[in-house]
């Protein structure tokens, strides 16, 4: 029987940090992508960017996201942020669980996808984020950048992309 | 490897207007997952999706839901008759743009508990989260979904139909 959720690559952050962690030459093979991540910055800000294509242009975003003392919204951000990742100042160790879904990414027409973010670290300030997000092009998607707003992707830091077949 | 997420049926709308029947789905899975990239035929800008689980048509659906239109909000509603996954772009959105949603289908086979619907759907303008109740114990064998009146979906939109083993 077909395995039809099959990883395309993972990558695990080594000693030092990296700066992003790019997923290219993608194939267009699949009918969907997921990105899932568990990632922290080495600075303070937990701010998670992606390029798609090598692009930081036509993203939008409309987002919800709970602090655990507020929350916080936006419609149709212009922005190519897409969540929450942990930070250096959060608890030793905590990594935040991020994913994308990005539905017929080789389609012709614009590429929705969702994101999913929880940084729980049990400290006062901790996120839940979720968002819709629109890339406004009618290329397919071949590569996908992934970098902290401010600093490096932490050692341990891992990112997996798989391809779904709907057949 | 074992599959243990398998495609069960993959449709795709051919003529504007219809909407989506799985019907026989068959019980071998733990879970069910439908994936919808959509977007409606209805004049307006966006357009609910709903779906039937068995052709139930009673008020036996019951929700609630998380979710932003730049705004962070929350709403239930019992005693509804169809179950729902929020806005899906439709006939006045701007040209390209689908809406893509997720419906996992938790222990769907099972013929003594009620059926709970895990929901995250992505649309320009807005991000939803749902649970879902179906009042009943019968086993799930049929998934009906579409915009208004369950069908009116636009031509290219495609639902598939995954079926997850626990083992």
């Amino acid at each position: 029987m077909a395995n039809t959720f099959t990883k395309i690559a993972s990558t695990t952050v080594g000693s030092g940090g990296a700066s992003s962690v790019t997923f290219s030459s993608i194939p267009g093979t699949y009918t969907d992508l997921c990105l899932k991540y568990s990632i922290r910055n080495t600075s303070t800000n937990p701010t998670v960017i992606a390029l798609i294509n090598g692009s930081s242009s036509n993203f939008l975003r409309t987002y919800m996201v709970g602090s655990g003392s507020s929350v916080n919204s936006a419609v149709n951000d212009a922005s190519n942020y897409i969540g929450y990742g942990s930070v250096s100042t959060d608890t030793t160790n905590t990594f935040a669980n991020d994913e994308l879904y990005i539905s017929n990414y080789t389609g012709s027409a614009f590429k929705p996808f969702m994101a999913d973010n929880v940084n729980e670290n049990n400290a006062t300030t901790a996120y839940a984020y979720l968002a819709g997000n629109l890339w406004s092009s009618t290329s397919a998607i071949t590569s996908i950048d992934i970098s902290m707003y401010g600093g490096n992707l932490a050692q341990y830091s891992t990112l997996t992309l798989y391809g779904i077949k709907n057949s | 490897m074992a599959s243990t997420y398998t495609p069960i049926a993959t449709a795709t709308i051919a003529s504007d207007g219809q909407g989506w029947d799985f019907t026989s789905i068959p019980s071998t899975y733990t879970d069910l997952r439908l994936v919808i990239y959509g977007r409606g035929t209805y004049a307006s800008t966006t357009f609910g999706g709903y779906g039937r689980l068995n052709n139930d048509s009673g008020t036996n659906y019951s929700y609630t839901r998380l979710f932003s239109d730049g705004t962070a909000q929350s709403q239930r509603n019992n005693n509804t008759d169809t179950f729902q996954v929020g806005e899906l772009p439709s006939a006045n959105a701007t040209t390209n743009i689908f809406g893509q949603s997720v419906i996992d289908i938790l222990n769907y086979s099972n013929t003594t508990t009620y059926k709970t619907l895990l929901v995250r759907t992505s649309t320009p303008g807005y991000t939803f989260t749902y649970v879902n109740l179906w009042r009943s114990t019968a086993a799930i064998n049929r998934i009906t979904f579409g915009t208004a009146g369950l069908n009116n979906m636009k031509t290219g939109s495609v639902a598939t139909l995954y079926g997850i083993k626990a083992a």
